[in-house]
């Protein structure tokens, strides 16, 4: 049962009778008896809690140095960037290359595009902000726009001869 | 007591018409066998380690530059700082491809039908929406700010250290809420770890899923890989702004060590601090029962030291440098005061929250503590802080204050 079922089965309580005699086990009818144990969640759980509220406090107190709704905004925001923008990109992408590439090929597509998406994401600011400084020339003394379109390509090249290999293997093994 | 905690939070609470289930929502959205209790724990560790890195490595910096009464930093070693400040940096983008490669996995969940089946799943959704919304936040705003870009409304630092608290906290609480899953998920397969708390059609169903796992379109080795190579591509392009053999093939670092003027990154200019016109009618002083008022001329009088010393700076980047200069120890005693009197050195810069810094007794004393007036074999670039700078061992940048124009006990 992967996570997409459980998700689409919703509550499963098809282990309800092992509660409370096996730690591990949990019946959605009875969510505090199933969160007794096992012992060494109460490890996690309890200082977590703690810093959860101290890390809230701080930021409730921080004055003017932390307006609360650029906070919230940055907060929700930068959780649905992934979930509104990165994951169905990526899920596109996914549904795109099931379509068109031949099955041999897609473990190639797939790392080969992850690589090149990871470090197109983490040079997108240096792209999108200010950029260079005049007056510092020490500040991004690379052309990251273009060093990261060369490694981009670098690897989606690396990727397609990958995935052409496997493809004519498993045409000859066939 | 749990009883009746047991009827609120398994209350079942109704969903919406099935009509709506559309998309995501629909039975046989995400077909992926990877999206597996195995593969969200297993990857789910490695995140867990590198936020539990960031949170202690940020701790120890925020802890350097506002030092509670209880808390020592020592001067040495002389590197720990650029260690410890790099390692934070380094891995906090690391975390990057594996948090998306975690959030992918669990995607799926995203989309639960019915959205919130009983009070107590509410409850675990709202928290998710905190560790996905701290955790996210605290990549995206750090390495925005390493572009020296500051959309943000707020105050970085400040914001940073106290979402930290509750990004580390929500990771330590779903640790602890999903127990079972970690459990069964690290277990190696076929032992009884990898079932505990599952009846036998549970645990058949899940091991048929990691079974496929091995052998879909994309196999778990594709996605081991992706996630691997995915961090070692990060690391490689960027960690040269701190270990600086690497400076040349970090082609996406914002800073190389090496490259700036006299050979040393810079972070804030002269010019963006407003100290452009530094004339002959500057002074050094150094109050104390015997204060100094010192000309550049009656500096250079005292003993000249050379210490090797890196700049490490809060954004992650680093380098060491050669610095010439006079022992602020020696200036300390000259004046009259203890060598390890804790001492505010403060600049010309006349704004800014860190034209001045505090220098702690071990840092103080540290005979490798410098006022420098050269760096690489000439006189200081108005940007490394022409005519006077602070440079000690084990140090924060910010707190290597340049253009200093006056010590004072604190």
């Amino acid at each position: 049962m992967s996570i997409a079922d459980e998700s689409e089965r919703g509550i499963d309580d098809r282990a309800a009778a092992l509660v409370p005699g096996d730690p591990y086990a949990s019946d959605p009818a009875r969510p505090a008896t199933s969160a007794r144990g096992p012992w060494w969640r109460w490890l996690f759980l309890l200082p977590g809690s703690a810093a959860v509220l101290y890390g809230g406090f701080g930021l409730l107190t921080a004055g003017e140095r932390v307006p609360l709704p650029a906070w919230a905004t940055w907060f929700v925001g930068s959780a649905l960037l992934h979930d509104l923008v990165i994951a169905p990109v990526w899920i596109a992408l996914g549904w795109l290359s099931a379509r068109l590439l031949p099955r041999p090929a897609r473990p190639a597509a797939v790392v080969g595009v992850a690589v090149a998406g990871v470090l197109t994401l983490i040079a997108l600011p240096y792209v999108l902000g200010p950029g260079a400084d005049s007056d510092n020339s020490s500040f991004l003394p690379h052309d990251i726009g273009r060093d990261v379109l060369l490694i981009d390509l670098g690897v989606l090249v690396a990727a397609a001869v990958w995935g052409t290999v496997a493809t004519l293997r498993a045409r000859r093994a066939a | 007591m749990s009883s009746a905690l047991d009827r609120l939070l398994g209350a079942r609470v109704p969903g919406p018409p099935e009509t709506l289930r559309r998309g995501p929502f629909r039975a046989g959205a995400f077909p992926s066998p990877l999206h597996s209790e195995r593969r969200s724990a297993r990857v789910g560790l490695w995140l867990g380690i590198a936020f539990t890195v960031c949170f202690v490595t940020g701790l120890i910096s925020h802890l350097i530059q506002n030092p509670p009464g209880w808390f020592v930093w020592p001067a040495s070693p002389g590197w720990l700082y650029r260690f410890t400040q790099g390692l934070h940096v380094a891995t906090g983008l690391a975390a990057i491809p594996l948090l998306l490669v975690k959030l992918w996995a669990v995607y799926p969940k995203l989309f639960e039908w019915p959205p919130a089946g009983s009070a107590s799943r509410a409850v675990s959704r709202v928290s998710i929406l905190v560790l996905v919304g701290a955790a996210a936040m605290q990549l995206v705003t750090g390495v925005i700010n390493t572009a020296q870009w500051y959309p943000f409304g707020f105050f970085f630092t400040t914001a940073h250290y106290w979402t930290g608290w509750i990004a580390i906290g929500a990771v330590a609480v779903h640790v602890g809420a999903k127990a079972p899953e970690i459990r069964r998920g690290l277990a190696r397969r076929g032992t009884q770890g990898a079932v505990a708390g599952l009846t036998g059609e549970q645990a058949a169903e899940r091991a048929a899923v990691d079974d496929a796992a091995e052998t879909s379109s994309v196999p778990r080795r594709a996605f081991v890989l992706a996630a691997g190579l995915s961090v070692g591509a990060v690391t490689l392009t960027t960690v040269g702004q701190s270990v600086s053999p690497l400076g040349q093939v970090s082609v996406l670092a914002p800073r190389q060590p090496g490259v700036g003027p006299q050979a040393l990154p810079v972070r804030q200019t002269a010019r963006a601090a407003g100290v452009t016109d530094v004339g002959p009618d500057y002074r050094l002083v150094i109050e104390g029962p015997n204060r100094l008022e010192l000309t550049l001329d009656e500096l250079a009088a005292f003993r000249q030291r050379t210490e090797r010393l890196p700049i490490a700076c809060v954004e992650g980047w680093s380098a060491e440098a050669t610095w010439t200069g006079v022992r602020l120890g020696d200036l300390l005693a000259e004046a009259g005061l203890a060598r390890d009197t804790e001492v505010v050195v403060e600049s010309l810069q006349q704004g800014g929250l860190y034209r001045r810094s505090t220098v702690a007794p071990p840092h103080a004393r540290s005979p490798r503590t410098l006022l420098a007036t050269g760096v690489n074999g000439s006189p200081l670039d108005p940007d490394h802080g022409y005519p006077v700078r602070l440079i000690a061992p084990n140090r924060p940048g910010v707190m290597q204050t340049k253009w200093v124009t006056r010590v004072t006990p604190a």
